[in-house]
């Protein structure tokens, strides 16, 4: 056992009942899960009644690779570059559900980087797609009849130039 | 389309962003520009006015050809922004010249809506920065990057900004525009909660000594700064590890009093030669 392996291990169980242990130092970068442990409330297995097991997973993936400390400056900067290549390909899940449950997840445990950077994701898609796609891609249904959709197109046509 | 369909059509049909709470709707439109946020209004009549509630407003002028239909747009987002929903931060970064009267207006907004921050990058020579973002309560956190050779200006009296915590300012000429010379001057003396200041070649019209009087100054950064300061910044602690940024800072240094220096510290600089005597160190 390497000496990393010290820490205090916690133990998750997902909405679906599977059980996970990670270790103190990473499960902190959750203020929700810190807060538990604060008031002495992680000594059983923490309920995370609005995480499935397969969010759960990716969360804990993500917590674990921001855990990782650079040993000196010349690998900080390797670790940076790392990181934010990890970030770029951890947004892009196969399901688009995954997304929205990863928002849902780092708003409901309080991990403002994951937060920024899964919101993130779904702002640059909005950003990216005409107003037909994003309706499309994240199952929006238009109740406009064309003659209101016009109408609010022109009442902010500054915005569509 | 019209038969009832079975529960995996219906599952793969749920819209799962209009379902999330409307704060997390909110946070995901605050990180584009103001314009895509707007363009939102045409996806349901649920989106149609969600963007005139957004807390954090980023305008750049970069989003649009010209800059007439910038200022068309600005104007449509101040005039249908919710009047009742407090603004917590504006981004702003325009190039070209825009209309002061705009720049002004935009900013009397978002400070009358209680703002907290304020970033504004420019491109454009002797920009006046308007003084109502010099007299806000509510404002924490303040920026000014000027990305122009030619500086941009602010006022040169003292800023009433009694909850500022953050000041950072690149680039800027701190000058009132009057040419009488003035012995010294003292910017931050109303702004009694500054912690941050970050002064990156800024300089001063007419005025011989800087003086910065901040009871709870932490962070103290300048760079290529042409200024003669005066220093009293009595919960500014330096460490051995900040010798070095001690010294560049003494560099600007007129005289500072009440430097919370540890003596190790001095020990060190005294080894790299008589700067504290030349500072005038109290």
């Amino acid at each position: 056992m390497s000496s990393s392996s010290s820490s205090k291990m916690i133990e998750l169980r997902s909405s679906d009942g599977e059980t996970f242990h990670v270790e103190e130092t990473v499960v902190l970068q959750s203020e929700t899960i810190k807060q538990m442990i604060d008031d002495d409330c992680a000594n059983a297995a923490i309920p995370l009644p609005n995480v499935t097991s397969m969010t759960l997973a990716k969360v804990i993936e993500y917590i674990k690779k921001h855990a990782e400390k650079p040993k000196d400056d010349d690998d900080k900067k390797v670790a940076e570059e790392d990181l934010k290549k990890f970030d770029a390909e951890f947004v892009k899940v196969d399901q688009e559900s995954m997304l929205f449950d990863l928002v849902r997840a780092a708003n409901y445990l309080n991990i403002k980087s994951l937060l920024d950077l899964t919101c993130q994701a779904v702002a640059d898609s909005i950003k990216d797609l005409s107003v037909e796609e994003v309706r499309k891609k994240f199952n929006i249904q238009n109740d406009f009849t064309p003659e209101e959709e016009a109408k609010v197109r022109k009442e902010n046509a500054w915005a569509f130039d | 389309m019209n038969c009832v369909p079975d529960e995996a059509v219906v599952m793969t049909a749920i819209d799962r962003i209009s379902n999330l709470p409307l704060d997390l709707i909110h946070h995901i439109l605050s990180l584009m520009d103001m314009k895509y946020a707007v363009q939102t209004c045409v996806l349901s009549s649920e989106w149609k006015h969600i963007w005139t509630s957004l807390r954090h407003i980023k305008f750049s002028t970069s989003e649009f050809e010209q800059l007439g239909q910038f200022i068309r747009f600005a104007r449509h987002v101040i005039a249908h922004s919710n009047d009742q929903t407090d603004v917590s931060s504006l981004e702003l970064a325009f190039g070209g010249t825009l209309s002061q009267i705009l720049v002004k207006d935009l900013l009397n907004y978002v400070v009358s809506h209680n703002v907290h921050d304020i970033t504004i990058n420019t491109h454009e020579r002797d920009r006046k920065i308007p003084i109502c973002i010099f007299e806000s309560q509510s404002l924490k956190h303040l920026t000014l990057i000027n990305l122009d050779e030619n500086s941009c200006i602010v006022p040169q009296y003292p800023w009433d900004l009694p909850n500022l915590t953050t000041l950072n300012l690149s680039q800027i000429v701190l000058t009132d525009g009057r040419i009488d010379n003035q012995e010294s001057i003292d910017l931050f003396s109303k702004c009694a909660n500054l912690q941050n200041l970050y002064l990156e070649e800024c300089y001063m019209a007419a005025v011989k000594v800087f003086n910065v009087t901040t009871p709870r100054l932490e962070n103290l950064i300048l760079d290529k700064v042409d200024l003669h300061m005066r220093v009293c910044a009595p919960h500014l602690p330096f460490k051995k590890e900040d010798a070095h940024q001690l010294i560049e800072l003494f560099k600007n240094f007129k005289c500072a009093e009440f430097l919370n220096v540890y003596s190790n510290v001095i020990e060190e600089i005294e080894n790299r030669g008589g700067l504290m005597s030349s500072a005038g160190i109290c």
